[in-house]
């Protein structure tokens, strides 16, 4: 008990044994801190070397729910729904891959490749095109919370241009980090254009055929129901094709884990420790137990109370900036 | 008088640490600048308490020592958690 209370006080109260500052606090023991920390970051990016299984992003961002939720909220400003395409998911999920592949973080690849060869190369071809990019966010609603919060994805988003929506959630590599990344695509089909026109021309010709040729009975049209999102996403078939993330149970010796909780909960609990420890040192010097030079301790608590906020505060995701096509 | 002329010291420091907080709110979502801003925030932090000492005639290598490895700390806890 007594070792105990030795190291205790060694560590966080300002004495002799420390010379009038805690250990915690004695330039050695920082710059032990930082590399604990860096210790820290290597082995994070080499726990799948380790065995360990990385909890991927992937695996909370279920394509049904960001198209469920992107719908959501062209509602709310009065605009139509996106019909979810199988294949502009196709052309998503080929965007994702090419990324990965690629080592980049951008709509355009190093190559010179550009987003609109995504969607001709799986047979899309569009009138209007438009793709939003978002990168390890750990929801579906944060992601779409980022893109309204950005005017320019929000625009993208909520454009009467578009019809139609594809999303893919790749995992892998990029530059040795696992990323995850989202790839929105929005589109309108220049056939369904020619469609609207020519099916306006047939109605008009009908129409004058009917009063030339009196008119005959017309057979009343039969409906075909559209599959909705949860119908496409269910079929396995359809999730092997579009390649959504399919959920894998752990093997026995993997344990999953969440790289940005873990860290922010690293982060956040080596910065408290500083925090309180300085807290009772500034409390010792104000009232006079502890005599030395040294830095402000005021000022140390300051910077690193702000550090502290601004850990609790980050989040998870990163954005680029949109980008849009259209095809006369 | 001489507690005034302490508490103007720290304007410079708070309105720094106050202007990453600004920043990082402005660009939540773009990942180099908030990298960037908390480095920043950083150097100013260690600029600030040499100044800050060296002004009070009790610089020494030990004390700049001090402000440098709680700015690579602070700056290191951060970005582990962005990167």
């Amino acid at each position: 008990m007594s070792t105990l209370s030795y190291i205790f006080s060694h560590y966080l109260l300002p004495g002799y044994s420390n010379n009038q500052k805690a250990k915690l606090l004695h330039n050695s023991t920082l710059l032990s801190l930082i590399l604990f920390l860096a210790l820290g970051r290597l082995i994070f990016q080499n726990l799948p070397g380790l065995g360990i299984g990385v909890l991927g992003f992937a695996s909370q961002l279920p394509v049904e729910e960001i198209v469920r939720l992107t719908n959501e909220k062209r509602s709310q400003v009065g605009m139509g729904n996106l019909v979810y395409n199988p294949t502009l998911s196709q052309a998503a999920k080929a965007k994702g891959e090419d990324m990965l592949a690629k080592d980049y973080w951008a709509h355009v690849a190093p190559d010179g490749t550009q987003p609109w060869k995504f969607f001709t190369d799986v047979g899309y071809k569009y009138k209007y095109a438009g793709e939003n990019l978002a990168k390890d966010f750990s929801s579906p609603s944060s992601a779409i919370e980022a893109w309204m919060a950005s005017s320019s994805h929000k625009e993208n988003m909520l454009s009467s241009k578009y019809d139609e929506i594809g999303i893919a959630v790749v995992e892998g590599d990029m530059n040795g980090v696992d990323t995850t990344i989202i790839v929105q695509l929005f589109g309108k089909r220049y056939e369904s254009n020619i469609a609207a026109v020519t099916s306006e021309i047939s109605a008009k010709t009908e129409v004058v055929k009917k009063i030339e040729v009196e008119i005959t009975p017309i057979p009343s049209p039969t409906f075909i129901p559209l599959p909705t999102v949860s119908e496409i996403v269910n079929n396995r078939n359809d999730i092997e094709e579009i390649g959504e993330y399919t959920y894998k149970e752990p093997t026995y010796f993997q344990v999953l884990i969440s790289p940005f909780s873990v860290k922010k909960g690293f982060s956040t609990i080596l910065t408290l420790i500083l925090i309180i420890a300085f807290i009772i040192d500034g409390a010792f010097l104000v009232k006079g137990k502890a005599l030395r030079v040294g830095g402000r301790t005021f000022a140390h608590i300051i910077f690193l109370c702000l550090i502290f906020t601004l850990i609790i505060l980050f989040q998870s995701g990163e954005l680029m900036p949109p980008i849009t096509d259209s095809t006369k | 008088m001489k507690d005034k002329y302490r508490i103007t010291h720290y304007l410079p420091l708070i309105s720094v640490l106050l202007a990453t907080l600004l920043g990082l709110f402005l660009f939540p979502y773009d990942k180099s600048m908030r990298v960037s801003l908390t480095v920043a925030m950083g150097i100013s932090y260690v600029t600030w308490g040499i100044v800050h000492h060296y002004i009070h005639r009790d610089l020494n290598m030990e004390v700049a020592l001090e402000y440098l490895l709680i700015a690579i700390f602070g700056v290191s806890a951060a970005i582990f958690v962005l990167m």
